[in-house]
C-alpha cells in the first residue's frame, strides 16, 4: 500500500488524510483551550485553599504583650499577630522575668462566650536552648477566646490566663453567600429539565426498537 | 459484525476467527475509571459519616482533620479522573477512535466530548471542592456546629449528591452497552456487575442523605424551629427505590440496595468509633464532652430498616406487572402515587427508630417544663405528613425519569 504524501498525526484511525490533518489542526488548535479548562478551577480552588490557611511567622517584634503571674513565676507573654486572626497559626512566646529560670509548659485555647469552639491544646518548647518559651497557637472561630498558660519550673506550677479577641475574615452579607452556594442549582434546574426531554427521546427510540 | 482474523500456528494453515470488540480501549477506559472512581466516592462517603462523628464527640478544631482529609482526597480524585476521561475521550472523538461519537458522547460548550455521567459526575466533584474554602470560611465566621442549612454546607452536599448521582449515569450507561453488545458478560442474581456497581452508589446516595440531614435534624429560622430530616429522606428513598427498580428492571431490585444500604451503615459504624477513639489517642486530643465516647451505634446500622417496607412495595408492583406482562419502566402516569405510598411505612419507622438517638421532644420545645396540646401536635402533623408525603411524590417521579434514562441511555 502506497502512503500519502500528506501525512497526519492521526492518520491510520479510520480518517482519511485530508481530513485527519484538518481535524489534527482542530486539536491542535483546542489544545490550549482544553489545558485552559482544566487549569483554571484547580488553581482557583489552590488559591483559595492557601489564602485561608496561611501562617502568621513571628517577626522581631511582637504585636502585642502581656506581663502576667503564673503562680510564682513573673512571666512575658508576646504574641506575633494581635489581634490574632481566626484559622491562622501564630506564634506566641513565653519569657520569665528572672533571665536563670527554666521553665517548661503548654497553652490551652478556650472558646470564650458565645464562641461555638471546642478547647485546643498546644505545646511550649525552649527557644534555641534560651529560657525564652515558644508555641503556636490557632483559634479557628472568630470571636472571644481564654489563652490559658501553664508552666511548670524549680518553683513548681503555675497557671495564669488572658482573653484575646480572635479577629474573623471580612464578613460576607448572607445573600451573597446565598446567592453564590445556589448559583450551582440553575444549571441543576436545566439539567433535570434537560434530561425530561431526553428521557422523552429515549422513549421513542425505545418504541420504535420494540 | 467485524471480526479478524488470527493465525492459530504458524505451521497449520487454518485459520481461527474470533470476534474482535473494536471499542475494547474505550470500554476498558470507561469501566476501569468508574470501577476506580467507585472506590473512591465510598471512602469519601466513609469519611463523611466519620466527619459527623467526629464534629458530635471531638469538635472541629481545624479544617484539616482526618475524616475532612479523606474527604477532600477523594472527591479532589474523583474529579480528576472524571476531567481527565472528559479530556481523553475529547481528543479520542476528534480523532474518531472507535466507541467514541455521537452516540456514546455528549457535547459540552461546543468543544467537549465525553460520556454524559462524567461530565456530571466531574461537576459534581468541582461544586464540592469549590464550596469546601467557603465553607471552611463559614466556620470561621459562625462557629463549628452551624447548621446543615447553611449556604455553603447546602453547595457541598448537593455537588455530593450531583457526583453521586454522575456515578450511577456512568455505570448504567455501560451496562446498556453491555446489554447490548452480543459479547457473553457474566450476571450475579439476574444483574450485570455493572449494575451492581449503580446500584451500590444508589445505595450510597441514601446513605449521604443520612449523613447530613440526621446531624442537623432541625433548620432554625429565628423563633421557628422546623424538623427537616424526613423530607430529603422522603425524596431521595423514592427516587433512589424506584430508580433503582427501573434501571434494574427486574423485581427484587429495590430490596436488594435496601440490603446494600446495610452493608454501608453497619461497615461505617465498625469503622468510625474505632476510628474516632484511635485517631483521639493518637494525636493526644480530649474528647468534646469528657467520657462521652463513640461506640457501635446499632440505632445508625440499623437505620435501612426506614426503607424495609417501601422497597418491599416498590417490587412487590415490579412484580405484579411483570406477572401481567407490563413494562416495568416508560410510564410516569400515577407513579406518584406509588411515592406516596412508599413514605407513609418510612414515616412510622423512622421516628421509631430515631427516637433513641435524637431526642426529638427537646428538640421541638428548648424551653424545660412547656407542655404541647394535644391540638397543637394534630395541627403540627396536618402541616407535616402532607408536605413529606408530597416529597415522596416527587421523589418517585423523579426517579422514574431517571430510572429510565438509566436503563436506556448508552452515552
Amino acid at each position: 500500500m502506497q502512503l500519502p504524501e500528506q501525512t497526519s498525526v492521526i492518520y491510520g484511525a479510520g480518517i482519511n488524510d485530508r481530513r485527519g490533518l484538518a481535524l489534527e489542526g482542530k486539536v491542535l488548535m483546542y489544545r490550549g483551550k482544553l489545558l485552559l479548562f482544566a487549569l483554571v478551577p484547580i488553581l482557583a480552588c489552590f488559591t483559595a485553599l492557601s489564602l485561608l490557611s496561611g501562617i502568621a511567622f513571628a517577626s522581631d517584634k511582637p504585636a502585642g504583650t502581656e506581663t502576667l503571674l503564673a503562680g510564682p513565676y513573673i512571666i512575658d507573654v508576646n504574641l506575633y499577630q494581635d489581634p490574632p486572626v481566626a484559622d491562622q497559626a501564630s506564634e506566641i512566646t513565653v519569657v520569665p522575668h528572672e533571665a536563670n529560670q527554666r521553665l517548661s509548659g503548654s497553652i490551652i485555647e478556650m472558646p470564650g462566650l458565645g464562641t461555638d469552639a471546642v478547647t485546643l491544646h498546644s505545646n511550649l518548647v525552649s527557644l534555641n536552648q534560651t529560657n525564652t518559651l515558644i508555641g503556636s497557637i490557632r483559634m479557628p472561630v472568630r470571636g472571644a477566646w481564654q489563652i490559658i498558660v501553664q508552666l511548670n519550673g524549680p518553683q513548681g506550677a503555675g497557671e495564669a490566663s488572658f482573653p484575646v479577641r480572635v479577629a474573623g475574615p471580612g464578613a460576607m452579607p448572607f445573600w451573597m453567600a446565598w446567592l453564590i452556594a445556589l448559583t450551582p442549582f440553575v444549571g441543576i434546574t436545566w439539567w433535570i429539565l434537560h434530561q425530561r426531554r431526553y428521557r422523552q427521546k429515549l422513549l421513542i427510540q425505545t418504541n420504535e426498537q420494540i | 459484525m467485524v471480526y479478524s482474523e488470527s493465525q492459530a500456528s504458524t505451521a497449520a494453515t487454518s485459520y481461527t476467527i474470533t470476534p474482535a470488540r473494536l471499542d475494547r480501549s474505550e470500554r476498558l477506559l470507561r469501566r476501569s475509571t468508574a470501577w476506580f472512581m467507585l472506590v473512591l466516592l465510598l471512602s469519601g462517603e466513609l469519611g463523611s459519616i466519620w466527619d459527623r462523628e467526629w464534629h458530635f464527640y471531638v469538635g472541629r478544631d481545624q479544617f484539616w482533620t482526618p475524616p475532612h482529609t479523606l474527604i477532600y482526597l477523594s472527591v479532589a480524585g474523583a474529579g480528576i479522573l472524571a476531567l481527565t476521561v472528559v479530556l481523553v475521550d475529547t481528543v479520542r472523538f476528534y480523532r474518531g477512535a472507535s466507541g467514541v461519537d455521537d452516540n456514546s458522547t455528549v457535547r459540552i460548550f461546543k468543544l467537549f466530548h465525553a460520556p454524559l455521567g462524567f461530565i456530571i459526575a466531574g461537576f459534581g466533584a468541582l461544586q464540592a471542592l469549590v464550596s469546601a474554602p467557603l465553607d471552611n470560611y463559614w466556620h470561621t465566621l459562625y462557629g463549628i456546629d452551624i447548621e446543615l442549612w447553611a449556604p455553603f454546607h447546602m453547595m457541598g452536599i448537593t455537588g455530593a449528591a450531583i457526583g453521586n448521582i454522575g456515578m450511577v449515569y456512568i455505570f448504567a450507561s455501560e451496562a446498556a452497552i453491555e446489554r447490548e453488545s452480543a459479547y457473553p458478560y457474566r450476571r450475579i442474581l439476574g444483574l450485570s456487575v455493572l449494575e451492581w456497581g449503580a446500584l451500590l452508589i444508589l445505595a450510597g446516595l441514601i446513605n449521604f442523605i443520612f449523613v447530613g440531614f440526621l446531624q442537623f435534624p432541625v433548620a432554625t429560622f429565628g423563633l421557628l424551629l422546623i424538623p427537616t430530616y424526613s423530607l430529603p429522606v422522603a425524596v431521595f428513598g423514592a427516587l433512589v427505590l424506584i430508580g433503582a427498580s427501573r434501571l434494574a428492571y427486574k423485581p427484587g431490585a429495590a430490596t436488594l440496595t435496601v440490603f446494600l444500604l446495610a452493608f454501608h451503615t453497619v461497615f461505617e459504624e465498625l469503622f468510625v468509633p474505632w476510628a474516632i477513639r484511635t485517631a483521639v489517642i493518637q494525636e493526644g486530643m480530649s474528647y468534646r464532652v469528657p467520657g462521652e465516647i463513640p461506640n457501635f451505634n446499632a440505632t445508625d446500622a440499623l437505620l435501612p430498616l426506614i426503607f424495609i417496607i417501601s422497597a418491599l412495595i416498590v417490587d412487590g408492583v415490579a412484580f405484579w406487572r411483570q406477572r401481567k406482562g407490563y413494562q416495568l419502566g416508560g410510564y410516569t402516569r400515577g407513579i406518584w402515587l406509588l411515592g406516596v405510598i412508599i413514605t407513609i411505612p418510612q414515616l412510622i419507622i423512622a421516628p421509631c427508630l430515631l427516637l433513641s438517638s435524637i431526642d426529638l421532644p427537646t428538640v421541638f420545645l428548648e424551653q424545660p417544663g412547656v407542655t404541647i396540646l394535644p391540638q397543637l401536635r394534630l395541627e403540627t402533623a396536618l402541616i407535616a405528613v402532607p408536605i413529606i408525603l408530597a416529597c415522596g411524590g416527587f421523589g418517585a417521579i423523579t426517579g422514574a425519569n431517571f430510572g429510565d434514562i438509566w436503563r436506556w441511555n448508552k452515552r
